[in-house]
């Protein structure tokens, strides 16, 4: 069914290895999108499940709530049939992409960014309020902004009482899909999936800031700058990629919990996880859209009985992990490998997957194979200016009244 | 006997289509270019444009490609009429297109805003036999039929311009640096000629979604939006050096119109279109 | 000479739904020296033109009101042909004003219009629509908005709702 022929890269995410620490979210906003229309923008964003996300209610038919009540923002394709007996998401057949749902706004679904004005914090003087007072606020650079919503509105909330409350963490990218939904929704074919690595990007050439794709990503991982009137998406950090280095999310993770290779790579992390092992599964695989991060679901802590007793149910329910990654039976079979290759491991057996998860080197996660290598570090490699730019230095600020 | 008549009724319809096409303007909804001297008027407010009879053109929903209107908050989309007046000099040649719009909508303030925008299409060939499809021109690559596209966009309007990334149509005066997009760096702009001249692009198609912007920016225009209407105005030298552009001269063309309402969400080909009319410049 | 005749006519009738408004094509005759384009290619393709409905060998005009495949037409008819078309296929839709030329969209009660093409003719414009020879009207393609049996339906509702019968095959 689907028509990409080229040659794709993959990656997979240990969400159990997970910290929430947003070090992605940070390398990504620092490297491209903190000016020029971008600053709302999150390519990179970690959420905390189960709740609306970011932006609020992503996600097809469906949000990432408990009950899944609240707002939805749609997209996807119509009629997905996918292959039985798969972990990968693959698609039998599809129906047209949906790009009829809401837009998202910038107030109300992404959340207005803005700048403090660190003198006036610091240095209040006599007249001003301190900060978190009532009253005048001079604490923000231009405009004050009520805050509605974020891209980490919900951190840690999570569902369940205590002691079987549970939270998990969701960094999410774009998963530059095999049949990308954007694509599809783009009458323009302003975008392009690239065959040498499957990465996919809007054509700022082509681009005409319709906002089809915006609507048709049931990921919402598309973004409109109205700077530029023009739609824009994670890179996965092309120019490093092409020259052998891991994206920044991938590099920056202390946690260590992204993998990176190629499809047709059988001696890559990512294959191992994938398809030998298969507990890295794809998130919502039932959009259709193929996508290439996979996530090894997490596994939670064993639920208490009313007793205080420890029982054989987990706290974060299987059934909303299988809503989440490609049904019930594929999440509980990744569970039990894994707990079954721990079990070897605490028992003094060398276990293959559990050193593959563990990834204790970059060689281990990352087989990008370049030169020989496995992949290159990035001062190996002529460095990208503006990834350490801070905002004050950076030309392509505050073009609203520069130019 | 009946069926005898109704075949030589019949041939004689169809003598009709072979041999004599039907009129463009079965309405009698013709357009016409008024010729006076002087300066064309760069202001849609100016009392010159009295001097052009108006007329009122009716406009539908875009159903024939997709994304179609049904989707939009409407159901349809919102503009059913505009008032079209056109003057020239025998030198330039310029457009006033007015309609009622309650709610005015040029600044691209959130992500899910949408602009107000109008555009004028003319087959770019003089040839009357072969004119492109109306919607978009047609025949791509194998058999082109190229449209001329005139669009006017509110948020383009002066002091309105935001960044201008690569790709983009450009500002025209004083502009030399763009943003490089991911690089964060700046850019030379491409030379004057290919900078866009003002609220307006100059665009060309060969079918559905092969819109592209032309090298060569020739189009002005200017808009103003008062009591529920806007009223815009695009001119242009009635002759260019582009072989993608329109040409004018004295005698008959055809044209075509397309607005957009931003409070409708109206994008892409979810707009209110015309087929074509008769543009006869005086 | 009656094979010359068939030779003409067939053609012709294809060519109706196209330039159905009679007074347009009188009017072209009048001014002679107009010439917007030439028709060419005014037949199905064969693959059209060998289908029946498969729904029913009935004269749709015949079928009552409350059949399935009626009603089913008729949802379908109004919430799209009927932007157009009318909703008793008068030609006089709340968007056919902008859709002028080259013709107007067809007036499904005219007797010269649909009332002398069978059922797969009309299958064949509502899949392709009006961009391509000999048309190059604003009637949508629907090929693809629509199942094959919808557009049966929609196709038996335009006839029973324009009060025409189809020709027969």
């Amino acid at each position: 069914m689907s028509d990409f022929k080229g040659k794709q890269i993959q990656a997979v995410f240990d969400l159990n290895k997970c910290l929430e620490c947003h070090t992605c979210t940070i390398a990504d906003k620092l490297m491209w999108t903190n000016r020029s229309g971008r600053e709302y923008m999150y390519w990179n964003n970690v959420e905390s499940v189960p709740e609306h996300g970011y932006p609020k209610g992503w996600g097809g038919g469906r949000n990432q709530t408990e009950t899944g009540a609240g707002q939805v923002l749609g997209g996807g394709f119509e009629n997905v049939v996918l292959e039985d007996g798969r972990t990968d998401g693959k698609v039998k057949s599809r129906g047209p992409v949906m790009r009829e749902g809401k837009t998202p706004d910038l107030e109300n679904d992404y959340g207005i960014p803005w700048e403090y004005n660190y003198e006036e914090v610091f240095n209040p003087g006599d007249s001003h309020d301190t900060p978190g007072a009532k009253g005048v606020r001079p604490h923000y650079k231009g405009k004050e902004v009520v805050p509605k919503w974020g891209p980490n509105w919900e951190e840690d909330q999570g569902a369940g009482e205590y002691p079987n409350h549970w939270v998990f963490a969701l960094p999410r990218i774009c998963n530059h899909c095999t049949h990308p939904a954007c694509l599809a929704s783009c009458p323009r074919k302003a975008i392009y999936k690239r065959q040498e690595d499957g990465i996919v990007l809007v054509d700022q050439e082509r681009c005409r800031g319709y906002r089809h794709c915006v609507r048709g990503c049931p990921y919402k991982k598309v973004y409109f700058n109205s700077s530029t009137g023009k739609s824009e998406k994670c890179i996965l950090c092309y120019p490093r990629v092409e020259k052998g280095v891991p994206p920044a999310c991938f590099w920056q993770c202390p946690g260590r919990i992204r993998f990176m290779g190629w499809k047709d790579d059988k001696n890559s992390a990512v294959y191992k996880l994938i398809y030998d092992w298969k507990v890295a599964l794809p998130l919502h695989p039932e959009f259709g859209t193929e996508p290439n991060v996979f996530y090894v679901p997490p596994i939670g802590n064993f639920k208490f009985g009313g007793e205080g007793e420890i029982t054989n149910e987990r706290v974060i329910p299987v059934k909303f992990l299988g809503a989440l990654f490609g049904g019930e039976k594929n999440v509980k079979n990744a569970q039990d490998t894994i707990l079954e290759e721990r079990e070897k491991m605490r028992k003094g057996i060398k276990s293959d997957l559990c050193m593959l998860l563990i990834g204790h080197d970059n060689e281990d996660r990352f087989q990008l194979n370049v030169n020989g290598k496995p992949f290159q570090r990035p001062e190996e490699v002529h460095p990208v200016k503006t990834q350490f730019v801070t905002p004050s230095k950076d030309d392509a600020r505050g073009h609203r009244t520069d130019i | 006997m009946l069926k005898k008549v109704f075949l030589i009724g019949s041939i004689v319809i169809m003598a009709g289509i072979l041999y004599n096409l039907p009129e463009v303007n079965s309405q009698g909804l013709m357009v016409t270019s008024k010729f006076i001297k002087g300066d064309i008027p760069a202001n849609p407010r100016s009392p010159i444009w009295d001097k052009a009879d108006g007329i009122t053109i009716p406009l539908s929903s875009q159903i024939i490609a997709q994304p179609r209107t049904f989707t939009l908050p409407k159901g349809r989309s919102s503009v059913r009429g505009i008032n079209v007046k056109s003057l020239n000099n025998g030198k330039d040649i310029a457009f006033l297109i007015e309609w009622d719009d309650m709610t005015e909508n040029s600044i691209l303030d959130d992500t899910a805003a949408y602009r107000d925008a109008v555009a004028l299409n003319f087959p770019v060939s003089d040839s009357e036999k072969d004119v492109p499809y109306f919607g978009m021109g047609h025949g791509e690559k194998e058999d082109p039929h190229l449209v001329n596209i005139w669009q006017w966009k509110a948020d383009l309007e002066d002091g309105r311009d935001r960044v201008v990334p690569l790709g983009a149509s450009y500002p025209g005066e004083g502009l030399k640096y763009s943003v490089d997009w991911y690089q964060g760096q700046l850019y030379n702009l491409p030379p004057k000629e290919k900078q866009r001249k003002g609220p307006v692009e100059d665009l060309n198609a060969v079918g559905f979604g092969t819109l592209t912007l032309q090298d060569s920016q020739d189009v002005m225009g200017k808009g103003v939006w008062s009591g529920g209407k806007w009223r815009v105005i695009l001119y242009r030298p009635m002759t260019t050096k582009d072989k993608e552009d329109v040409q004018f001269k004295k005698g008959k063309k055809y044209i075509a119109f397309a607005v957009w309402d931003g409070a409708n969400l109206e994008k892409d080909g979810q707009k209110s279109i015309s087929t074509w009319h008769e543009l006869t410049i005086e | 000479m009656k094979k010359k005749i068939l030779f003409l006519i067939v053609p012709l009738i294809f060519s109706l739904l196209a330039f159905s408004d009679a007074s347009a094509a009188e009017k072209g005759k009048q001014v002679k020296e107009k010439q917007v384009r030439k028709v060419i290619h005014y037949t199905p393709p064969l693959e059209y033109s060998r289908l029946e409905n498969p729904l029913t060998k009935a004269d749709p005009k015949t079928l009552p009101d409350n059949d399935p495949n009626i009603l089913a037409g008729k949802r379908l008819y109004e919430k799209t042909c009927a932007n157009c078309h009318g909703i008793r296929g008068d030609g006089k839709g709340p968007e056919a004003d902008g859709f002028v030329t080259p013709i107007r969209p067809v007036d499904m009660t005219d007797s010269e219009a649909i009332a002398v093409l069978d059922q797969s003719y009309v299958l064949w414009r509502i899949d392709e629509g009006g961009l391509g020879e000999p048309f190059y009207s604003a009637m949508p393609a629907w090929k693809d908005d629509f199942t094959e049996t919808e557009k049966w339906q929609i196709i038996l509702y335009t006839y029973k709702n324009a009060g025409v019968s189809p020709k027969a095959k």
